[in-house]
């Protein structure tokens, strides 16, 4: 049975290159071009994953149904858009999507996304289903406290920017010495060390599995210049990203 | 004063912002109708010429949007004067031939988004390339009605431009892509092909 993807663009030259490109590569796909048609495809067409243009009718209607996707199902989507600046990519964070296409993009570029996109949800499920249960991951995320919880909630939606510990302390609601304290004792290292650790390993990630620059990949993770992001990484991995790169690609 | 400058700067970035997106979006419709080509078998009579011309085309509109709003302090939209480009649009398309003519109707008052203009001159590269497929002669006649414009061509060997579709039909795809984008229609009569836009 083909994936079943939802293209949501209301640029009818780029809704079908798209949509060319993904028949080519054995996908089921259906166009839609507004916020109001997306929502009824998500009942009728019942898509997988879903290609979300930030622009439609010049007005950031995307936003809203990531936002509308983030808080009401559990699909994944992937952005397409021309913007870079940091305003937009802020925004756009907060909705969780599960990928960013920049244009103009090339084939490869749409296919790596949603391979990427499909094989880690089917990992997520493999995970509740396979190696654990439900009951099973919610006894392991009970092994934390609510304060800390909230913080590592923070983090994970925060990943792809500056993380200030005021900000952690802040909605721990804890004093911070005493979230510091704790941080370390449930998980286990320094809330700093954390961060960083989580970082990592999504650069590596995007390293491994993306085409994108080391340069974009800085800055998705919030670290405003390419040379500060280097020198941490090689911290962490003990080799440039480059070089990480090379190691892991064919 | 110190506020006004960083107000000013703030404005710039955004201008700036805005130009590079909108300028990555053409740049992929570029690429679009290049894949869209593969994909529906559109062979043009001379492909160079068309991809040389959507550049010099891309290329235009940038002049003369940068030109038209240097001197204002922070451009509010991205509109451009219909009659500037189309006169330099044509100028550019009759250098390379004798065989088009063009009637330009006075729209010195109209100004078309700019990403509407530029569908527009690839709607216009189409033409030509029909008409080189031809080996015949263009005419071209584009006047403003009723928040409308108005795109006419006709072709001196086509006797009834009523079965201009069908003498064309394989190669439509993308001229059809381009005019929904447009939201334009198309009206074929006897002496001629007409493609009516609204101007939003």
């Amino acid at each position: 049975m083909k994936t079943k993807i939802l293209v949501v663009e209301d640029d009818k030259l780029v809704s079908y290159e798209i949509k060319t490109i993904l028949d080519k590569n054995g996908f089921d796909v259906n166009i839609c071009d507004s916020y109001t048609n997306c929502i009824k495809n998500l009942d009728t067409f019942k898509p997988e994953l879903i290609l979300l243009d930030i622009d439609l009718s010049k007005k950031y209607e995307g936003i809203q149904i990531g936002s509308y996707l983030n808080s009401k199902c559990d699909l994944p989507f992937i952005y397409i858009t021309g913007y870079t600046d940091i305003e937009t990519l802020k925004r756009i964070q907060t909705t969780k999507p599960v990928g960013y296409l920049s244009k103009p993009f090339r084939e490869i570029d749409i296919i790596n996304n949603i391979e990427l996109a499909l094989y880690n949800k089917k990992a997520k499920l493999d995970g509740i289903n396979g190696n654990g249960t439900t009951a099973e991951l919610e006894l392991e995320e009970s092994k934390y406290s609510k304060p800390i919880k909230r913080a590592l909630e923070y983090i994970d939606t925060n990943i792809n920017q500056e993380i200030k510990t005021e900000e952690l302390i802040r909605v721990s609601g804890w004093s911070k010495f005493h979230f510091i304290r704790e941080f370390a004792k449930e998980v286990g290292v320094t809330p700093y060390q954390y961060i960083f650790d989580q970082k990592m390993k999504l650069a590596s990630s995007k390293l491994k599995n993306t085409y994108q620059s080391v340069k974009e990949i800085a800055f998705d993770l919030g670290y405003t210049s390419n040379s500060s992001f280097t020198n941490a990484f090689v911290k962490h991995s003990g080799v440039s990203p480059s070089h990480f790169r090379k190691k892991y690609c064919r | 004063m110190s506020s006004e400058i960083q107000e000013g700067q703030d404005q710039l970035r955004e201008v700036l912002g805005k130009t590079l997106h909108r300028f990555k979006n053409n740049l992929q419709t570029q690429l679009s109708l290049m894949n869209i080509q593969t994909s529906t078998n559109r062979s043009y009579f001379d492909d160079k010429k068309v991809i040389v011309d959507r550049v010099f085309a891309l290329t235009h509109i940038y002049d003369l949007y940068y030109r038209s709003n240097k001197d204002e302090y922070f451009p509010k939209d991205s509109r451009i004067s219909l009659q500037s480009f189309l006169l330099q649009f044509f100028q550019y398309i009759k250098s390379s031939t004798t065989k088009i003519d063009y009637e330009l109707h006075d729209m010195s008052e109209i100004n078309v988004e700019l990403d509407d203009l530029l569908l527009l001159s690839y709607i216009i590269i189409e033409i030509n390339d029909f008409r080189k497929s031809l080996d015949d002669n263009l005419l071209l006649e584009i006047e403003h009605k009723e928040k409308k414009v108005h795109l006419k061509f006709s072709f001196s060997s086509i006797e009834d431009h009523q079965k201009f579709h069908e003498l064309f039909k394989d190669q439509y795809k993308i001229f059809d892509l381009m005019v929904m984008q447009l939201k334009g229609k198309f009206d074929y009569k006897k002496k001629f092909v007409r493609l009516s836009f609204p101007i939003l």
